[in-house]
């Protein structure tokens, strides 16, 4: 049973860091970015590369792969985004484009890394398991829960106390207004996607410490998770997707081990709707679902 | 979505053109079907036929399945390389590359057996193309031999339609009975992705062979085939305590699926299908694959007639060891070189003929037959990982 909360936890976490970015996004652009997921594979596969193929250690791949996603995801608002503001159908082919620029990348990924899985050498990281009170936790779960945990608060700590996160704040409150008061919003705007593509990239890195290998389909495996998460969360709520994430982690792993495996996803997204019915704006959400 | 439409488009301008082929082709049919420069004279080894005999391949070389359609191919053409030294019968290959995709598998089949006149094809790799591409070649009269295309039925599309790849079920069916008896195994806990048709089928055959080998299942669980998180369903099979895991995966879920495990504690034997079959996968697993039980069609332990030999001219052709893939693809060529010389002739008619009538040829998978149905009969290997090799499990 304990055991069972650590897998959910760990999981969870996991879902947590990569809607995170993904609702940071929405919350303060109202952009909806499908390409999340294919920085989140991108980041996967560039953190197999940085450490089984050129070797380096595990903390400098840490903040490599981070810049690598904030800069995918700077060149990500500047093709798939810039040229569409202001067009009244912003968000609608603003979405579209993302898919593209997402399809573009796991192309990308797959012409230099082929369709093979890539497992991570075991040297790279520590293999060490901990036995706590009949409760297996790995080096490389800890690793995740905590870089996780230190990630979103530094996110929340930043939108919440930084002159960015106050600009991004306005931002969202009314980008026109924001604009009149002398805030760079396409500044503001860049900035957003390379936080938010920077831990999805990261997202990806944990998962591929997690499991062993990188996968051309983790993105796609992961993304409708995501999307639960953020709806369940309140859509825009860094809070919200937090919670969220570590919510579903649990409720998958309880439900495997009371009710059945088959019965995952029935379970999960079940307790998805439950909730809306309660509270349709998500748990942390408010009513016009737009907050950060 | 660009690519779909464009391959669409594909589709139907070959579509197009292929009707436009059959009906300018009508009236010569029956020069078309029997080429007199491909009936040689003389029997096997003495055989000698004048024209080379077109051999066509279509293999997934891109795409999800590339994995497998590296080694088919290499496998392939080193045989035939080998073959055309020994003189008389020479063959030539028109290879094509499906990308995994359907349409392009149905458009590499209908160019082999219409502008290219291929006297047989061998592949594609995966099953699911096979379905439709191996029913237009029985439409149109050739021959085909499946190297990797282990699904149900397939055997039964037609009387043109081989193959040398032993079904999942064959291989299971032989690989519990051995683990058992090696092991001792009483009960044991059974886990397998119920998204995939392929791994729902084994399942299904894996409980049936469990039941009638008297193993009792104390666990049962499932996932689907983009996990990679799979400890929740492994916990709860620690606290089952089954003497081993039986595993019916995906070769991408399997190794984070083992690793779990083994991170978990649960260091019972774990028995698997072909998607344990691979070096890669030791290579991967690392400590982890200890204990692995595989059974599958080729081993590089198998003790058969030219198996080291083929490792050996392998791994100094293409600087990497052979696999299963690679084996069967091997296979495939001298059954076709042993067909073609029984007739001492490349037609389509008696190639189809005389593949049918192959019995106890000495191959690098052991003796194999086909029988009248065009299934393929050879003993399948039992394999278990020991100090990070795999070793022939005897029972």
């Amino acid at each position: 049973m304990l055991q069972q909360l650590a897998n959910g936890l760990f999981a969870g976490s996991i879902y947590a860091l990569f809607a995170i970015g993904f609702t940071l996004v929405f919350g303060i652009l109202r952009h909806l970015n499908l390409a999340h997921a294919a920085i989140f594979t991108t980041g996967g596969f560039l953190s197999v590369d940085l450490i089984s193929r050129q070797g380096l250690p595990i903390w400098l791949a840490f903040p490599l792969v981070m810049l690598a996603g904030g800069l995918i995801g700077l060149l990500l608002e500047r093709i798939a985004f810039r040229p569409l503001a202001g067009r009244p159908d912003e968000h609608f082919a603003g979405l579209i484009s993302s898919v593209a620029f997402g399809g573009m990348l796991i192309a990308l990924v797959q012409a230099r890394y082929g369709t093979e899985q890539q497992s991570i050498s075991s040297e790279a990281f520590p293999n060490e398991v901990y036995t706590v009170a009949g409760v297996s936790i790995s080096l490389a779960q800890l690793t995740t829960l905590g870089l996780a945990l230190v990630l979103m608060l530094g996110l929340a700590w930043v939108v919440a106390a930084t002159p960015l996160g106050r600009a991004m704040r306005a931002v969202a409150e009314n980008a026109r207004a924001a604009r009149v008061l002398g805030i760079n919003v396409e500044r503001v705007t860049a900035s957003t996607y390379a936080l938010s593509s920077a831990l999805g990239a990261m997202a990806g890195m944990l998962m591929v410490l997690n499991v062993g290998q990188g996968d051309l389909g983790m993105g796609l495996a992961i993304e409708l998770t995501g999307f639960a998460v953020i709806i369940l969360g309140g859509m825009g709520s860094l809070w919200g997707a937090m919670a969220a994430g570590l919510i579903l982690g649990l409720a998958e792993a309880l439900t495997i081990h009371h009710i059945g495996s088959s019965w995952k996803d029935v379970v999960a997204f079940g307790l998805l709707f439950a909730i809306l019915l309660v509270r349709p704006q998500g748990l942390f959400g408010t009513i016009k679902a737009r907050e950060v | 979505m660009r690519s779909r439409v464009a391959s669409t488009a594909v589709v139907a301008a070959v579509a197009v053109l292929a009707a436009g082929c059959v009906e300018d082709g009508a009236a010569d049919d029956e020069e078309a079907t029997a080429v007199e420069g491909l009936a040689g004279e003389g029997s096997g080894e003495e055989c000698t036929i004048e024209e080379p005999v077109p051999v066509g391949v279509v293999f997934s070389l891109t795409g999800g399945a590339a994995f497998a359609g590296e080694y088919q191919r290499e496998g392939l053409e080193l045989a035939f390389e080998e073959i055309n030294g020994k003189g008389g019968v020479e063959y030539e290959l028109v290879l094509e590359d499906d990308a995994t995709e359907l349409e392009d598998s149905i458009a590499a089949f209908e160019k082999l057996i219409e502008r290219d006149e291929v006297s047989i094809i061998v592949g594609p790799t995966l099953s699911d193309m096979a379905f439709s591409t191996f029913e237009d070649a029985q439409q149109a009269g050739v021959p085909v031999l499946g190297i990797s295309t282990t699904a149900k039925g397939i055997p039964d599309i037609g009387d043109y339609v081989f193959r040398n790849s032993i079904p999942e079920e064959v291989a299971l069916a032989q690989s519990l009975p051995a683990a058992r008896d090696a092991l001792g195994l009483e009960n044991v806990a059974v886990m397998h992705d119920n998204e995939d048709e392929f791994t729902s089928s084994a399942y299904t055959t894996m409980t049936e062979v469990l039941d009638e080998e008297g193993i009792e299942i104390v666990g049962d669980e499932t996932f689907q085939t983009a996990d990679t998180e799979f400890r929740s369903q492994l916990t709860k099979i620690r606290e089952d305590d089954p003497d081993a895991l039986v595993l019916s995966a995906l070769p991408a879920a399997t190794v984070p699926l083992v690793q779990q495990a083994r991170e978990l504690g649960l260091d019972v034997p774990i028995v698997g299908g072909n998607a344990f079959n691979s070096p890669v996968m030791i290579d991967n697993l690392e400590d982890a694959a200890e204990g692995l039980i595989v059974g599958g069609a080729w081993s590089d332990a198998l003790d058969s007639p030219g198996n080291a030999e083929f490792i050996e001219s392998y791994t100094d052709t293409y600087d990497r060891a052979p696999d299963q893939f690679a084996a069967q693809a091997y296979t495939a060529a001298h059954m076709i070189d042993a067909a073609v010389r029984a007739g001492c002739d490349g037609n389509r008619e008696a190639i189809k003929t005389n593949l049918g009538q192959l019995s106890e040829l000495d191959t690098v998978l052991g003796t194999l037959s086909l029988d009248e149905n065009g299934e393929v009969h050879h003993e399948p290997v039992v394999q278990i990982v020991e100090d990070g090799e795999f070793t022939l499990l005897d029972g």
